[in-house]
This record gives C-alpha cells, sequence and structure tokens, in this order.
C-alpha cells in the first residue's frame, strides 16, 4: 500500500500550475543549440520551430498529444533479473541510487579528503552491489583517466563490477554514441538494450529554457536507441530561477515537459523520468545549495505536482547534504530530505552517500545513507488493516497483565521490523565496553569487511574484451 | 536636500532616487569629489561591511551598485582626470566547453561594485580569445571560471596560452570543481572559493 498523502497543493492549484507550464511553453517556448535532426522532429511533430534562432515553442495540443506519447510504466533493466526495476515501484515506495559526477572522495579510514580514482569508483561500485536499498548506480568522475573520455571509463568500470542499472551522464557529444554501445554490449546487443535497458541517459536543461547540444543529442540518440531518459531540471532559485517556490517549480516542470516533448518527437514511447532536481542560491555567497529548507521545498513539492499534473515516473535528490563533512548538519539534512521526498512520492531518491552540494562521496556515507532509506521504506509500506494485524483473538486471548512475547502472532511478525545494519541501540555501559563506537566507525568495520570479500559479480571475460575495445576506440576517437 | 540624500538612495537601493540627487546637489554647486566620496562610495563601503558581517544578501549588494553607478554616470565626464575610478581592469570568462555562467557573472556583478572595470566574455571562451581581451584592455586581471570537472583542464590550458604570451596581469580561477590545489598545481596566481572572495582578492593582488 502507498503511505504518501502530504501534499503543498490543492487540486485546483494544480490545474492552475499546469495550465502555466503549458501556456510558458506555447508562449515562451524554449531555445535549442543547433541541431537539424532535433529540429526537424520537433516541427514534425506540430512544434513551432525557428531554426534559425532556435526557439521551439509547443502548442498546447501538440504538448498534450506528446504527453499521452510517454509511457506512466516501464522499467530501468539491469543484468540479474532481481536487479530490474519496476517504475512506480510496485509496493509504492521508492528507489534509491548513488551520486553522478562527483569529483571528490572521502577515505573510509582516515576520512581524508582527495580526489576520485578509477580504483575508488570499482569499490564504489562493490559497495553499490551488496548494499540493498541502493538500486542503482552512476559512475563519479575518475581523476586519473583522459579527461576527454572520462564518462567512457567511469561506465566501463561500473559495468565490469556491479550488475544493478547504471545511469549515464556524458560528458560531451561525441561521447554519447560509445556510451550507448557499452549499453548495447552490456545488454548482449541493440535490440536487447531496447527491451533490458541496463542504462539510462541523463539530459539536462541548462536553466533558464535553453538546451545545450550536448544534451539534445543524449535525447536524440537516447530516444532512436529506446532507452530512457531521466530529464533533469536543476535550476537555482534565485539564480537560474526565479526566488520564489512556485516559479522555479514552474520552470523546472517546463523544461522538463520541453525534454518529453523532444523525446516523444524522436521515437514516440520513449521512457521519461521526471527529475526537477532543484536547487537554491545562498544569498550571501551565490552558492548553490541543495540542502536549504527552500531547496527541499521546491524539490520535492515539483515532484508532488508533476505526478499529479503529468503522471510521470518522478526522480529527486533524496539524499545528500550541503555540509562537506559526514557530521550533525549533514546528517539531520540528509534525514530530512529522504523522509520529505519519500512522503512527497518521488519514485527514485538519489544522492545517496554524497556531501558537499554533489560533489564529494564517502563510502562510509553511503552505508549510513543506506540504512535510512530502509528505515524510510519501511515507514513508506504504510500501515496494514486486516483481522490478522489488527490480532482481535490475540488480543481476545490475553488477559490484562499478560504480554505478547510469547504468542504465535509475536512470532510470526517478529521479523516485519526493519532490522538496523550499522544503527546501533546499545545501553550506555554495553557501547563503553565495545570500545564507544559510533555509526561512523560501525560503518568503517561493514566496508571492512565487505572489502575483505569477494565481489559476488563476476563479468563475464567476453564482455570485459568487449567493454575494453569500445573503451579504446572512444580513447582513439576523443582524444585529439 | 545634503549629500547624504544620495548616501540613503544607494541605501536604499533606488538608482532613479540617486540620479536625481545628484542632479541637485550638482546644481546647488556641490563639488563632484564630495558627491563621489561622501555621496556613492561612502554607501557602498558600508554595505560592504553589512554584506561581511552576513547582514545585506547578495541581490541587495547588486542593487546597491547599480544604483551607485547610476550616479557616477553622471559626474564621470568631469571626474576624467581627476580621480582614477577604476580599482583595475579585469578580463572575466567562462572556459572553453563550459556553457555555464551565473557563478562567473555574480563575480563580474561585484568586482563591478567594488569599482573594477570589468570585460566580461561570456561562456565557452576559447584561450586565445582570453589572450587578445587581456592584451586589448591591458588587464590587470584575468579571472578563469568553470562549473565542470570536465573544463578543468581548459583553465589550465588558458593559462598556459597567457603566460606563454608573456601577459602580466593576475591569473585567478573559480568555480565549483576548482580548490586551492588545483589553482596551485597549474600556477595560477588566485583561488576564490566563492564571488565576495573572489573580490577581496581582486583587491589584494592589485595591492588595493
Amino acid at each position: 500500500m502507498v503511505g504518501h498523502t502530504f501534499s503543498f497543493f490543492t487540486s485546483s492549484q494544480i490545474e492552475m500550475l499546469r495550465d502555466k507550464v503549458l501556456e510558458l511553453l506555447q508562449t515562451q517556448g524554449v531555445k535549442l543549440d543547433p541541431h537539424p535532426q532535433m529540429f526537424k522532429a520537433l516541427a514534425d511533430a506540430g512544434a513551432d520551430v525557428d531554426t534559425g534562432g532556435g526557439m521551439v515553442r509547443f502548442p498546447k495540443p501538440v504538448m498534450e498529444r506528446l504527453l499521452k506519447q510517454a509511457p506512466k510504466k516501464f522499467s530501468l533493466g539491469a543484468r540479474q533479473p532481481d536487479a530490474i526495476l519496476e517504475l512506480p515501484r510496485p509496493d509504492g515506495t521508492f528507489y534509491a541510487r548513488t551520486n553522478t559526477g562527483g569529483h571528490g572522495w572521502i577515505e573510509p579510514d582516515a576520512q581524508n579528503y582527495r580526489k576520485v580514482t578509477s580504483a575508488d569508483l570499482t569499490a564504489w561500485a562493490r559497495l553499490v552491489t551488496e548494499l540493498s536499498e541502493i538500486s542503482f548506480i552512476a559512475f563519479l568522475f575518475c581523476n586519473d583517466v583522459p579527461v576527454q573520455t572520462a564518462d567512457v571509463h567511469g561506465l566501463s568500470t561500473l559495468l565490469k563490477n556491479t550488475p544493478k542499472h547504471a545511469w549515464v551522464q556524458p560528458y560531451s557529444t561525441g561521447s554519447v554514441e560509445y556510451l550507448i554501445r557499452l549499453g548495447e554490449a552490456a545488454a548482449g546487443g541493440k535490440s536487447a538494450l531496447a527491451k533490458n535497458p541496463v542504462i539510462s541517459m541523463i539530459a539536462c536543461s541548462l536553466a533558464p529554457k535553453a538546451f545545450k547540444q550536448m544534451d539534445l543529442e543524449i535525447i536524440y540518440q537516447s530516444a532512436k536507441a529506446s532507452l530512457p531518459i531521466q530529464a533533469c531540471s536543476l535550476p537555482g532559485a534565485g539564480g537560474t530561477a526565479p526566488a520564489t517556490t512556485a516559479g522555479v517549480i514552474l520552470l523546472a516542470s517546463a523544461e522538463i515537459l520541453a525534454m518529453l516533448a523532444m523525446a516523444q518527437a524522436v521515437a514516440a514511447g520513449t521512457p521519461v523520468v521526471a527529475c526537477p532536481i532543484i536547487f537554491s542560491t545562498d544569498m550571501l555567497t551565490g552558492r548553490s545549495l541543495q540542502s536549504s529548507v527552500e531547496a527541499f521545498k521546491a524539490a520535492s513539492g515539483a515532484v508532488q505536482f508533476i505526478k499529479a499534473a503529468f503522471d510521470l515516473p518522478t526522480h529527486n535528490y533524496g539524499s545528500g547534504s550541503d555540509s562537506p563533512i559526514s557530521d550533525g548538519q549533514g546528517m539531520s539534512e540528509r534525514a530530512m530530505l529522504s523522509m520529505l521526498m519519500g512522503l512527497s512520492g518521488s519514485d527514485i531518491l538519489g544522492g545517496a552517500g554524497q556531501l558537499e552540494v554533489a560533489t564529494v562521496l564517502s563510502p562510509l556515507q553511503l552505508i549510513i545513507d543506506n540504512e535510512v532509506i530502509g528505515m524510510i521504506r519501511q515507514l513508506m509500506r504504510g500501515i496494514e488493516i486486516t483481522d490478522d494485524s489488527l490480532a482481535w483473538d490475540v488480543l481476545a486471548g490475553t488477559k490484562p497483565g499478560e504480554h505478547f512475547l510469547t504468542s504465535k502472532h509475536t512470532l510470526r511478525h517478529c521479523r516485519d521490523v526493519h532490522r538496523p545494519g550499522v544503527f546501533a541501540r546499545p545501553t550506555r555501559e554495553g557501547w563503553e565496553r565495545q570500545g564507544k563506537k559510533d555509526v561512523m566507525d560501525r560503518a568503517l568495520e561493514y566496508y571492512r569487511k565487505l572489502m575483505d570479500k569477494e565481489n559476488p559479480y563476476h563479468c563475464d571475460t567476453g564482455l570485459l574484451r568487449e567493454i575494453d575495445s569500445i573503451v579504446g576506440a572512444a580513447d582513439k576517437q576523443l582524444i585529439g | 536636500m545634503t549629500v547624504r540624500d544620495i548616501f540613503n538612495a544607494v541605501l536604499g537601493f533606488d538608482k532613479e532616487l540617486v540620479v536625481e540627487n545628484v542632479h541637485k546637489e550638482l546644481s546647488h554647486g556641490t563639488s563632484v569629489s564630495v558627491i563621489l566620496k561622501e555621496g556613492l562610495i561612502a554607501p557602498l563601503d558600508e554595505i560592504g561591511q553589512k554584506f561581511t558581517a552576513g547582514e545585506i544578501f547578495l541581490p541587495e549588494m547588486l542593487a546597491a551598485a547599480q544604483a551607485m553607478r547610476g550616479g557616477l554616470e553622471l559626474i564621470r565626464p568631469q571626474l576624467a582626470g581627476v580621480h582614477n575610478l577604476v580599482a583595475g581592469k579585469v578580463v572575466i570568462g567562462t572556459v572553453k566547453g563550459d556553457l555555464h555562467d551565473i557563478g562567473k557573472d555574480l563575480v563580474a556583478m561585484m568586482l563591478e561594485g567594488a569599482g573594477f572595470a570589468v570585460v566580461n566574455l561570456g561562456v565557452d571562451v576559447e584561450p586565445e580569445a582570453f589572450l587578445q581581451s587581456a592584451k586589448e584592455q591591458q588587464a590587470d586581471i584575468v579571472a578563469l571560471s568553470a562549473l565542470l570537472t570536465t573544463t578543468m583542464p581548459a583553465m589550465q590550458a588558458t593559462l598556459k596560452r597567457l603566460k606563454s604570451a608573456d601577459i602580466k596581469a593576475k591569473v585567478l580561477v573559480g568555480g565549483a570543481p576548482v580548490n586551492q590545489s588545483f589553482a596551485d598545481q597549474i600556477g595560477a596566481d588566485g583561488y576564490a572559493d566563492d564571488a565576495p572572495s573572489a573580490v577581496v582578492l581582486a583587491k589584494r593582488l592589485l595591492g588595493k
């Protein structure tokens, strides 16, 4: 059952905001970098395209038609059947994923900061393979590979080390083709990838109301390959978007719909996940913030709105912090965000393991986030009301003052609870006796134990060779 | 009506009122030096202090700077040759391959507010364009911005090009993926982690 009932909006506000989004796209439009194939697809679909200036406007009936073409249910594939992600999640909760593109790394042992390496990404993928609540992964920016093909190297590392779904953020127009080829190799060919999309592609707007050539190419090639597109709008309220919550939600929703329209224009039925990943601008420093209360409110409000108005799967930050370290502030921010985004109905909660506004990763934080996310999913499952859950007969058979510890009903349900991994509930004496360990210490113990074991996932040697061959071709082609 | 009214209009972020009051003071025969120092520069100093103390927000500081510039434009012709109005010349842009401009624009606006003459080259700027502009403007500072990790090498390439052409301007770098260690590694003269720090750094590098 679904437990999220929380909403910022009334139904008439949803209706009004929906109309404003469509009106914005019809009257103001968006600006596209030159991309002849995309311009043609949009014009053929009925959009008003100014190929010279790049402005594209979407008449309301056209947008409504394109919206209808976008599937409301689909799957993000994986290389193990039990890792395939059906959207929306059948139990009414959400999936969680890790950060994309972070370049800083907090070493698990000393908690020192340094740049991410390929070995770190391998460890990260290994960790994600094991963490039950982390459903899919993205690559980080590794600093020890050629910058021109860092994305291709990043995806290759993921495919070699985890069977879970990978979401892919290309760094250049040229690399899009190689990233899709890697996906095809992992899935077993072009048609296999279309049936079981083991990767999904990230496309972003350049707020406000603009789209870069690279992102147009991502949408174009992904739609052609029947790959799910995660359409991301990342506006900063007060900077690249209006300062007001309603204004930034309006802008983000319009940009996402523009990307959806492009994808449907290229190939009707292309799966699109709406990702209104909204930031706020710190009015004292100009920094982008993911964990200000204003950013929380706008991002969760956008999720609620998009689901209610357009019935699309949604994806947002559901973890992460603005703090550069795993401190009390960071833990509070990420717990609040996870809870809020879960209750807002986001289908995917992103940003697990990330610190410092999505730029830095901590393996220990990822382990702790896995715990928090598990607790929130348990909460989201709601409260079952059945004869068995009401326990009428058990209550009737228990006299005042007796207990339930030995009842068969308790025995049957005692494992229904969320079982903590690194959260602990010792007595003070017990805690002192065990070395006064905190949650970070316990996460480190978990990490070390995991890394001592062999990776349960073994990439087929044929696939390893194919991956290396594609990476080699990308290096040859893209490194000048 | 006194110069204090200009001062207050700047603090009230009211450009039209600043212009109106400067007109009035000029017609009363107040010297341009007094208008400049007491009416236009003094409130910005106060705003700067409040900003550093966290009492003023960025949009308010930028509005004050715009209001101040409105008055300054009126008296600029009479000040020519009398006062050096420019704290320094800055050429700023987002490096090749990177299309993000808001952080860079923020730094540019704050530098202007602090009295620098700023040439904003926009986004996706080739190393050669930075060099050309630095030469033409006889820049004191060239400021390079990047948001994407993938465009950090373009920063290094730009700096290399500037140094190879023996440009004497100080080179500042900034942006989300950049840090002091990277700035040191590529030989930049300075790194700032936010826009206000960039202004402080620019002044320090030019001995202001």
